[in-house]
């Protein structure tokens, strides 16, 4: 079986863990990726990187002149791309067409239509991975991605999403849920678990949280919630992952709500890293307003971290409904101080729920199984492709 | 001869329109320089757009004047270097942009409205040995000044080049002082009130239900609206009867509406408005009972100004020109900044109480009444305008 995975831009570790899994089923695959990941160096994997300059993959459309054609006219009368684009991308899809895939996994939503003349022209199945804000939140603001998301719905066949929810969306767009392959990213339990037995009795509410500065994020919410924790004289320390430490908003922001004490702001880490910080956390927050599956709440859990988090897609998935963490109404500062708070004054019950979290991720997000359950599905896809 | 100004503008606003007119009635000349080729269209007075003076960069008429005043162009190309951190290229652009301006015809004064264009007018201020006044409305003295990475030098950077400063409110005056702007550079001048449209309606109680509250300003990160989505969760969680009426626009409000989808409140519980007139802010003011604010960059709040003048109690979060404008008690409620909780108990506290609204509304009305109208704050302008150029009415 020969797979390619389109559109992987800079390829997170999970995606890099998928393909070096896939290779190691010996299954080929092709990428199209910026950069390569430092896991995959040396690896036996066929790049046909878009980035590439055209001239390079030129005669390619010498073996495939009426795909090229055909395709380039789809791309400048249904996608609109300039004369340019248009040409540079058909190229790239003579070029594809010369590796014969037998499937195209395209790992951003949007830029599933870009292959489409594969599918069409050529029978080889488009499976489009959602992975949430493409069918979340750029939709709702945004006209271009509604008008991208919906040709994407009425023309490609195949979906596959990182949750059930997600999986629910995507049936109240109007998708056969029988065309949708639900596949969970995972988590790397041999990388993300606990190496520490967590103290019994803690001096301080160690809390991390790990985010981007982005606007669905809403992290200036854990600032507002943090001063209301304070207020309560609950004693914490708070770690944000993902922003940079002298960021003079955040830290105008720590000023003036009178957190400096408090919180610590780190840019980025490495897995082993995070593990680590995990490792010291109590709690991992997420104040974010549109997830597909948060990945990092089920690493956070497999080291034992407690998730106290607004509801958004994914999160009942990923948290259950055992009470091992909490799940608050979007927007709630209330009750998610008097989560941390009960979190903090509790010390069983917070050890139990470490443990329960750990189990948790193990039992149902383990990275291996998710891995082989989609083997199976690319084998299926291509079974019922063969049979029509 | 009649006295003349340029004034510099940034987007539209009824105040600075106000005082547009105002200039003109004195019989003052008016050159505006606006963002765009419409800004303030109606108004018959002299414009240039920074889009103009970019197409005129390249006509024949700004080469020769170049090239005759080539010495003048190559020092202001150097200082726009030296200030702005531009390239060479950048730098020659900004000086062509001075001397597409260096051709009109010499004003008396330049008042520039916001701070950060202080540096680009400066070389001309200085070739005529002209006043140049600056307005500092909010943002830029305390918002970017601690939140930008350099914003404290480009705030500092701009200031040295300015001959005057023209504060929106008291609080501003004294935030211009500890930033080492000397007092007698600083005029403090308020935005000034348009009595005849922002005054109260014959009647409104707080035993109308639901409760109406306001928020008004931009979508952008300055206003906090994150934090009025939690108070509106809080409230939700509370059960409180409540009505939240949006005015502005910007990048943010599409995303702010996605999250208020996500509290799953009733349609109607949660109103969007935007680009309404005076007259139509007027009524909205009216109609509410609260105006909630949660800026953390004013000067002094406009639509705070304008909401008590209207009998709409403000709740608003601390920030410059809030004690100013609700020096007493029982007028509206100062919040310490990004206290969310505490903006939720005060509200619902004072709901409970059943407290004195139309007392407390009387009280914000009386407040806003010591504030000047638009023609006193307009007289004002004028008045620091002939002090700075020595002319007399």
């Amino acid at each position: 079986m020969k797979i390619f995975f389109a559109s992987i831009g800079n390829p997170t570790a999970f995606i890099a863990r998928r393909i070096q899994a896939l290779k190691n089923e010996n299954i080929e695959v092709l990428v199209d990726w910026d950069v390569t990941p430092p896991s995959l160096m040396g690896e036996q994997i066929l790049e046909v990187a878009f980035k590439k300059p055209s001239w390079k993959r030129f005669y390619h459309l010498f073996f495939f002149p009426h795909f090229f054609l055909e395709s380039f006219k789809f791309l400048r009368k249904q996608c609109h791309y300039s004369w340019k684009n248009s040409f540079r991308k058909a190229l790239f899809l003579c070029e594809i067409a010369r590796h014969k895939p037998h499937l195209v996994h395209v790992q951003w939503t949007n830029a599933a239509r870009d292959f489409l003349p594969l599918q069409t022209l050529l029978g080889i199945p488009v499976l489009a991975a959602v992975r949430g804000t493409q069918l979340t939140t750029s939709p709702f603001i945004s006209e271009n991605s509604k008008g991208i998301l919906d040709q994407i719905l009425k023309s490609i066949t195949h979906f596959q999403t990182v949750s059930l929810d997600l999986k629910d969306l995507l049936v109240k767009l109007g998708v056969d849920s029988r065309n949708i392959i639900q596949n969970y990213n995972g988590v790397n339990t041999d990388l993300f678990k606990n190496f520490n037995s967590r103290s019994k009795h803690i001096e301080q509410l160690e809390i991390i949280m790990v985010a981007r500065n982005y606007w669905s994020k809403c992290v200036e919410s854990a600032f507002f919630m943090l001063h209301e924790l304070k207020k309560k004289q609950i004693p914490f320390r708070f770690t944000w992952v993902g922003v940079p430490p002298n960021d003079p908003l955040f830290k105008h922001w720590m000023d003036r709500l009178d957190l400096t004490n408090q919180v610590q702001l780190i840019d980025r880490l490495n897995s082993t890293e995070l593990v680590q910080r995990y490792n010291e956390s109590d709690v991992i927050l997420s104040t974010s307003a549109a997830e597909g599956l948060a990945n990092v709440i089920l690493e956070a859990m497999a080291t034992g971290c407690i998730p106290v988090v607004w509801k958004c897609e994914g999160m009942n998935e990923a948290i259950g409904k055992d009470g091992i963490g909490f799940i608050h109404a979007f927007g709630e500062i209330s009750s998610m101080v008097s989560s941390l708070e009960s979190i903090y004054m509790n010390n069983e019950w917070r050890l139990r729920s470490s443990k329960a979290c750990e189990e948790r991720v193990v039992q149902h997000f383990n990275e291996k199984i998710h891995t082989g359950l989609m083997i199976q599905e690319y084998q299926n896809l291509l079974k019922l492709n063969q049979r029509k | 001869m009649k006295p003349s100004v340029w004034i510099v503008t940034g987007k539209p606003s009824s105040f600075i329109e106000e005082k547009i007119k105002g200039l003109m009635t004195q019989n003052w000349e008016v050159v505006l320089i606006t963002p765009e080729d419409n800004d303030y269209q109606h108004l018959q007075t002299s414009k240039i757009s920074k889009k103009e003076i970019d197409r005129k960069k390249k006509s024949i008429i700004t080469i020769f004047w170049v090239l005759f005043h080539f010495s003048w162009f190559l020092q202001v190309a150097q200082f726009f270097r030296k200030t702005g951190q531009h390239n060479r290229w950048d730098a020659m652009k900004m000086a062509f942009g001075s001397c597409v301006l260096a051709q009109r015809k010499k004003p008396d004064l330049i008042h520039v409205q916001w701070l950060h264009e202080t540096v680009r007018f400066a070389p001309i201020a200085k070739k005529w040995n002209i006043p140049l006044v600056v307005s500092v409305r909010g943002s830029q003295a305390n918002y970017y000044i601690d939140s930008t990475k350099d914003g404290k030098d480009r705030f500092l950077l701009n200031a040295q080049y300015a001959t005057h400063f023209h504060s929106v409110g008291k609080e501003m005056a004294e935030k211009l002082v500890s930033l080492g702007i000397p007092p007698e550079k600083i005029t403090v001048i308020y935005n000034g009130l348009d009595r005849s449209i922002f005054k109260p309606a014959d009647s409104k109680s707080l035993t109308d239900s639901p409760v109406r509250l306001l928020t008004v300003g931009n979508f952008n990160p300055r206003k906090n609206h994150l934090a009025s989505l939690s108070l509106m969760a809080e409230l939700k969680k509370e059960a409180l009867n409540f009505q939240w009426t949006f005015i502005g626009e910007g990048h943010g409000e599409k995303r702010f509406q996605y999250f208020v989808n996500l509290l799953d409140l009733p349609e109607s519980q949660v109103v969007f408005l935007k680009g309404l007139t005076p007259q139509e802010m007027a009524i909205q003011y009216q109609k509410h009972h609260f105006l909630l604010g949660f800026s953390s960059s004013e000067g002094l709040c406009n639509s705070v100004l304008e909401g008590m003048a209207c009998g709409c109690i403000p709740v608003v979060f601390q920030s410059t020109g809030m004690q100013e404008l609700i020096p007493t008690k029982q007028a509206g409620t100062i919040i310490p900044w990004g206290d969310v909780m505490e903006m939720k108990k005060q509200l619902v506290e004072q709901l409970e109480e059943k407290m004195d609204w139309e007392q407390w509304s009387e009280n914000a009305i009386a407040s806003s009444m010591k504030f000047p109208s638009h023609q006193e704050s307009t007289q004002d302008w004028i008045a620091m305008y002939q002090h700075l150029t020595g002319l007399q009415s």
